[in-house]
């Protein structure tokens, strides 16, 4: 098959399963397919936004959409790091120590409002979302395949939180905000809640469009993505330039670049092409950046946002030169 | 006014004493001193927002402010009564408001509405009922001592109640549940006249729970200024006495000779005292208690003392000296005092005396004083200078902020994407190059010249702003903004994608679709002229 039909069939399961998750989780087509990018992308998703707005329908929703395996974690000021990963326990009838799994045992993880859980509980997940295994009585065990984790964080309680470590914030691939849907959306949304098709119902009607091996296929396929040495240096250069802003106190590290030529290639594939351009560079590199950088206080006190700051960094970066 | 039925100690105290006594009389009496300002500003409040009701945000609250001075008369009554052991109804004060505020009334609004003191003059026109030249030589001697806590007063009073009015919002909005606050806020930011309406209500009753302290400590003060003045004390404890000669010559029968002897005897007593504390009390003739036994003769003596000049006179000194001088026995003074007294005698030629020194001293001080205060206002200068350039950020979101100039009037760039897009840069006839490049098979020079030579085009006659950080994405987006002709926008965007394609995915493009471009380019800006 040559890579060009390669590509048009990739593309097909992409849209089918764009197609399922924006007829459930409505009026929020970026984060969609920002999350699809994080998916294809074998990324991560930290996901920001206030309660109410979708977050477990999405995860939920993506799970059906590959059959894959979805758990749910609420984190807590009182979790512990086994709670997470799981521990060995004694058996009394065989005189051994049993494993039992904890809940990160599974294809699609929801972390839900992980600022709430002390640093050591956060640490728990810093190793599988690396290395895809966890260590546990001093054994290594890999997590399914694909694997991925959607942490939540609510921006407006602030109170008993405890902020993520800059080393967990760079694993996550993406930092997608989830905002309030368009009165229209909303609309649609709340009346096909309130009519004949309840919540429950609105996830039923999801068949799955792919399978886990497609997923990881279609991972597999996004490295082969052709990128040109200048949209890659491009893609590096404005990483770079996180470092030397003047409103940036901290910039990002090289795993940025990594993770935005990463993102490049699923959003080129999401636009049924096997090549990546500047656009797509640009495009992701708002989301794949903002939680990667730390803007100075001063940046702060007169309201630049880290968008804002990234937004004017792109308008300083030359596009490539060929 | 009888002092024989004060209801306080009249012993000497200082003024921020005074004011300790004011609050506690304040809160002895509290409710009908609140009640009697409260009743007369509520009147006025509610006339005003009744007659004119467009003006209701800021009219009544603003009218009552400025007729303190007429409100704080009432108060001023009950306490300056109740001191004295009168009693006093509200309904009765209620009914002498009138008469109160018509004394003096203009003036108290107009030029003594700002005065700093005006708890504390204010008993002067209305319990003394003094105008005029009589008032202001009044209000000098009162003012001599206490005028400035009585400035005092009124700063921490004006304080106390924007502290009440602020503590007042928070309280109403920790009352709010959290759940509702941004609904709270919202609903204050639509319903600006209720915010005003709230804000006034807290205002003035901040203002009425306030003003019986700040009257009542006024009075105090200038009562204590009295006591100080007249020597109430003093007179209090002759009259006791003589109440108790008087019960006691009743008894013996011989009580006018006790009475008598009593009264010189206070008299010789204040002299003694007066001869003591006064410079220049050396110089009056003192009668000796043994020559006392003709009443004229003490009577035209004091009399005399009354009428003189030095009576009359005041005078302040300050200055160094020991504490307990009198009481300080010469070889109580320590001896390295003498001998560095004795040296400074012998050895500063300069010193005339030591009287001398201790104004060379003073001198030295005063300047030493200055510089201090000088290094002092500099150093204020300096942290509100350092201050305000830490928080340079802050500050300069309130200050007008420059427009960032519009893209369109940049310059376009020379260069885009690697492609040089100086007009001079293209060959003469650049569509012939094309061609040319195409037969020869160099189809991705080809695409690029065409795709150069569109962009020149592009920026030359219509004036589109490309930018150097626009990718090819950014460059259609412009083109299909900036282009009302459709036919121009979806040529460029074909011809963007085999751009794209050639450049970034390394695939050459076929021959016919450059062919097609071509083609089309010439009509398409055939069609532009």
């Amino acid at each position: 098959m040559s890579d060009v039909t390669e590509i048009q069939r990739i593309y097909q399961q992409i849209t089918a399963v764009r197609q399922q998750l924006t007829a459930v989780v409505i009026g929020q087509e970026k984060v969609v397919d920002q999350v699809i990018i994080a998916l294809f992308a074998g990324g991560h998703v930290l996901i920001e936004g206030v309660p109410g707005l979708g977050k477990t329908l999405l995860v939920k929703s993506l799970a059906k959409c590959f059959d894959g395996h979805f758990k749910r974690i609420q984190f807590t000021p009182d979790l512990m790091p086994s709670d997470v990963t799981g521990h060995s326990m004694f058996d009394m009838k065989e005189g051994k120590f049993r494993l039992r799994p904890g809940p990160i045992f599974t294809n699609l993880l929801l972390a839900d409002e992980i600022n709430r859980a002390p640093a050591k509980t956060q640490a728990a997940l810093l190793e599988v979302m690396q290395e895809r295994s966890v260590t546990i009585d001093g054994g290594a065990r890999k997590v399914p395949s694909p694997f991925m984790v959607l942490a939540t964080q609510n921006p407006i309680e602030q109170e008993g939180t405890f902020p993520l470590p800059e080393a967990e914030l760079d694993r996550f691939l993406l930092k997608v905000f989830i905002d309030y849907p368009s009165l229209e959306n909303e609309l649609r949304f709340t009346r096909a809640v309130t009519g004949d098709v309840s919540d429950e119902a609105m996830q039923l009607s999801i068949a799955p469009c792919i399978t886990a091996s497609d997923v990881e296929q279609i991972q597999a396929k996004a490295l082969s993505v052709v990128v040109d040495s200048r949209v890659l240096e491009y893609a590096v250069n404005i990483v770079r330039a996180t470092r030397t802003h003047a409103m940036i106190h901290q910039g990002a590290g090289p795993r940025a670049s990594i993770g935005l030529v990463r993102c490049a290639r699923v959003l080129a594939m999401l636009h049924e092409r096997d090549y990546v351009t500047p656009a797509d560079i640009k495009a992701i590199a708002i989301p794949a950046l903002r939680h990667r950088i730390t803007p100075t206080a001063e940046a702060e006190i007169d309201g630049h946002t880290s968008d804002i700051i990234l937004a004017h960094l792109l308008e300083t970066i030359d596009a490539p030169r060929l | 006014m009888n002092i024989s039925r004060i209801v306080i100690n009249t012993r000497p105290r200082t003024a921020w004493q005074a004011i300790n006594l004011g609050v506690v009389l304040a809160r002895t009496w509290y409710l009908p001193l609140w009640l009697s300002w409260l009743i007369p500003a509520i009147c006025v409040a509610l006339v005003t927002a009744l007659v004119c009701p467009s003006l209701v945000s800021w009219l009544p609250i603003t009218l009552v402010w400025w007729l303190k001075p007429l409100f704080d008369r009432g108060p001023l009554l009950i306490a300056s009564r109740r001191l004295f052991g009168e009693s006093t109804t509200l309904l009765g004060v209620l009914r002498q408001l009138p008469r109160l505020y018509s004394r003096d009334c203009l003036l108290a609004l107009t030029l003594r509405r700002f005065s700093l003191s005006r708890s504390y003059d204010l008993p002067v026109t209305i319990l003394e009922g003094l105008h005029g030249q009589s008032r202001s030589t009044r209000l000098s001697v009162l003012h001599r001592d206490g005028g400035g806590e009585a400035a005092w007063t009124l700063l921490v009073f004006v304080h106390v109640e924007i502290i009440f009015v602020l503590a007042a919002f928070s309280l109403l909005f920790m009352l709010i549940p959290h759940e509702y606050s941004y609904q709270a806020i919202d609903f204050v930011r639509r319903e600006v006249s209720l915010d005003l309406f709230v804000y006034n209500a807290f205002t003035f009753v901040c203002m009425s729970l306030v003003a019986p302290f700040y009257v009542v400590c006024g009075f105090s003060q200038y009562i204590n200024r009295r006591i100080s003045l007249e020597g109430w004390g003093i007179e209090l404890q002759f009259r006791d006495m003589v109440q108790r000669q008087k019960s006691a010559a009743r008894a013996s029968g011989s009580g006018a000779m006790l009475l008598s002897a009593l009264f010189f005897a206070g008299v010789f007593a204040t002299l003694a005292m007066f001869q003591s504390t006064s410079s220049y009390a050396a110089e009056i003739e003192i009668p000796q208690p043994a020559k006392v036994v003709d009443h004229g003769l003490i009577k035209s003596d004091v009399q005399a003392i009354l009428a003189g000049d030095h009576f009359h006179k005041t005078e302040r000194k300050s200055g160094l000296r020991f504490k307990n001088s009198q009481s300080m026995r010469s070889d109580d003074v320590p001896q390295w005092f003498i001998r560095m007294v004795e040296f400074f005698e012998r050895h500063s030629e300069g010193f005339a005396s030591i009287a001398n020194f201790s104004k060379m001293l003073g001198v030295f001080f005063g300047s030493f004083a200055k510089v201090i205060a000088f290094i002092i206002w500099i150093s204020v200068i300096a942290l509100a200078l350092w201050l305000a350039y830490l928080y340079r950020e802050f500050f300069r979101q309130f200050l007008p902020r420059k427009q960032p100039p519009l893209h369109l009037h940049e310059a376009p760039p020379e260069q885009l994407f690697g492609l040089d897009l100086r007009k001079s840069s293209l060959p003469n006839e650049p569509l012939r190059d094309v061609k040319h490049l195409l037969e020869i098979g160099d189809y991705r020079e080809a695409i690029g010249l065409l795709y150069r030579t569109t962009l020149i085009k592009l920026i030359a006659d219509r004036n589109i702003a490309f930018r150097s950080n626009f990718t090819e994405h950014d460059c259609r987006m412009a083109v299909s903004s900036a282009c009302a002709n459709a036919t121009l926008s979806t040529y460029f965007t074909e011809l963007s994608y085999v751009w794209e394609l050639t450049a970034y995915a390394h695939r050459p493009p076929e021959a016919t679709s450059v062919a097609i471009l071509l083609a089309q380019w010439q009509q398409v800006f055939a069609d532009e002229k």
